[in-house]
């Protein structure tokens, strides 16, 4: 599937998704949805029958909380039946709010920020030791580098030339109270992760086009893309809204957002 | 018992596709595994968080993944790694932690081992044992070859004496008798068992001989309730060089629960809180918390007095 289509399809799902269960993150899943839509679009080819497969390429949602939108993507892909996404953060489903490797085509039940990098690195390691073929993708927020985790991984990735490893941070410069700036400074976050041998590149994390190209030159050590963001994208009075981590859209917002979406997804 | 576990795993590692990770810890013990598997062995310098991460993405492709260390490193530097990445992913992954209790006494408080096996008994899906010699280690080991659960050893440092007759393959689904006795019940996990052993050399001279049970597995619990069958007239002893809470004396109190037990006196030595700050050696720190085989005979002693 193009990964516009998926985009679209995807950005309806999580409205709808968000607003039923009452759940929150919708800011967060808005701002990684361009970036999940690449990743799963025909291109990288993974499938219900290839997820699990050792020489597929992975990816890991190490940014759990925005889940609904790792869901709504494997839903669309046919992992599921969609109807299941109206179970989202419903008592006694299994679709919650952070993603649960019980799901078909989650890799890892993440939640605890800095959990996915690590793992991503074994994976990555096996398969460069066993001569398998895929690379490995890690979506990590930019809040989620505070973690000691992500620097220690980092050293352990260039350590061991893991160069079929790619991280993507959304960056949109947000994290659970205020900016990241102001909270634990990354910048330069680009020379931070060069000087410790990693390739990286800076992106519109919104261009599908950019995104594609990125992800998919060849490494020559592990990957870092910052693909800068905007939270709550494509819907006017969520983007760059911190309380949009936290709120869902009740009734009025939910068809307002589908409104606004309606017009910019058909320009 | 860590070179014995280097032994087993140099032998067994093809066989099994694993691999050996380390927290940059193992100097003089993982020689051999190295020359004979240079392939299978991984430093992952000193970064126990991310090595468990690491490990368990490993262990997605290849056969169980060995992941050592010492201590606390091990268990509580890395354990929502653990719960998370290993245990609740379910995954072929056994972490190897060498130093238990008071095993590294004189280098601090850090370095001691005794909070570890509550943390890690509340975990769900994770296997957890204690073998208190290279019998029980190899019997432990044999357990872990055959199973796919995800698993934590706690082993002493090294030297730790025979407690069994040499045997490798002792049946570990249940608590193991190491004697029959009389007057009561002694308990314990692990390697202080040299120390239950000396007592029971003690009180024997004195005419007192219980019944002597080691427990090399502690998660999931052995069912006790069959066991103990005290009839009020019995002592029940339990020794652990580890804090007081959520270890063994809590987990055969819990396999009692809903079972018609009638519970005699019974007594527990472990890790005394308010002296944490003392260091020493070994042998030093079991005597200062009492936890040693003249003070384990003496209060099993006072016990069979009372009854």
């Amino acid at each position: 599937m193009d990964s516009r289509l998926l985009a679209s399809e995807i950005k309806k799902l999580i409205l709808k998704m968000t607003h039923l269960s009452g759940a929150s993150h919708i800011g967060s899943c808005l701002s990684v949805l361009d970036i999940v839509s690449v990743l799963y679009s025909s291109n990288f080819d993974i499938r219900p029958d290839n997820w699990r497969d050792n020489k597929s390429n992975r990816v890991i949602l190490s940014k759990g909380h925005a889940i609904a939108t790792l869901y709504a993507a494997l839903a669309a892909k046919g992992f599921f039946p969609i109807g299941h996404l109206d179970n989202y953060c419903k008592n006694g489903s299994m679709y919650g709010g952070h993603p649960n490797h019980l799901v078909p085509g989650v890799e890892l039940s993440t939640g605890s920020l800095g959990h996915g990098l690590p793992y991503a690195t074994g994976i990555a390691l096996a398969k460069k030791n066993l001569g398998y073929p895929g690379l490995v993708f890690v979506i990590m927020s930019d809040g989620e580098l505070d973690e000691g985790t992500t620097w220690e991984s980092a050293l352990f990735a260039q350590h061991n030339n893991l160069t079929n490893l790619t991280v993507i941070v959304d960056r949109n410069f947000l994290q659970s109270l205020e900016s990241t700036e102001s909270t634990l400074s990354l910048e330069p976050l680009d020379e931070k992760f060069r000087s410790f041998n990693w390739e990286v590149e800076t992106i519109d994390g919104h261009d599908h086009m950019k995104l594609n190209n990125a992800l998919t030159k060849t490494q020559l050590s592990p990957k870092l893309i910052i693909a800068e963001t905007t939270k709550g994208k494509g819907v006017s009075f969520m983007e760059n809204e911190v309380k949009w981590h936290y709120k869902s859209p009740n009734q009025e917002e939910f068809e307002k957002a589908l409104k606004e979406i309606a017009n910019t997804d058909t320009l | 018992m860590r070179s014995a576990f280097a032994e087993w795993l140099t032998k067994e590692a093809n066989e099994m596709n694993s691999i050996l990770v380390t927290g940059d810890l193992g100097f003089g013990v993982f020689e051999e595994f190295r020359r004979v598997h240079p392939g299978r062995f991984i430093n992952a310098g000193v970064a126990e968080q991310s090595m468990i991460g690491m490990a368990s993405g490993l262990s997605t492709i290849f056969g169980r993944v060995f992941v050592y260390s010492i201590g606390n490193f091990a268990s509580l530097r890395c354990l929502e790694q653990i719960r998370n990445d290993v245990a609740y992913m379910n995954l072929r992954v056994t972490v190897v932690s060498v130093g238990s209790g008071f095993s590294y006494g004189s280098q601090g408080y850090t370095h001691h081992a005794i909070e570890d096996i509550s943390a890690l008994r509340a975990i769900p899906n994770l296997v957890l044992y204690s073998p208190a010699d290279i019998s029980e280690l190899q019997s432990v080991l044999t357990e872990v070859k055959g199973s796919d659960s995800p698993s934590f050893l706690r082993l002493g440092r090294g030297g730790e004496p025979m407690i069994h007759e040499i045997n490798f393959d002792l049946n570990i689904a249940s608590p193991l008798e190491l004697f029959s006795g009389k007057d009561g019940y002694i308990f314990f996990s692990g390697s202080i068992g040299s120390e239950v052993i000396g007592a029971q050399q003690i009180l024997a001279e004195q005419g007192i001989f219980p019944s002597i049970y080691s427990c090399p597995r502690l998660s999931p619990s052995y069912n006790f309730s069959d066991l103990i069958k005290i009839s009020g007239s019995s002592a029940l002893l339990v020794v652990e060089e580890h804090v007081g809470s959520g270890a063994l004396m809590s987990s055969i109190l819990e396999s009692l629960i809903g079972h018609d037990v009638n519970l005699g006196k019974f007594c527990h030595l472990s890790v005394d809180n308010g002296a944490i700050h003392e260091l020493g050696n070994q042998e030093y720190l079991r005597k200062l918390h009492k936890i040693d085989s003249v003070s384990i005979a003496k209060e099993f002693r006072s016990l069979v007095d009372q009854h």
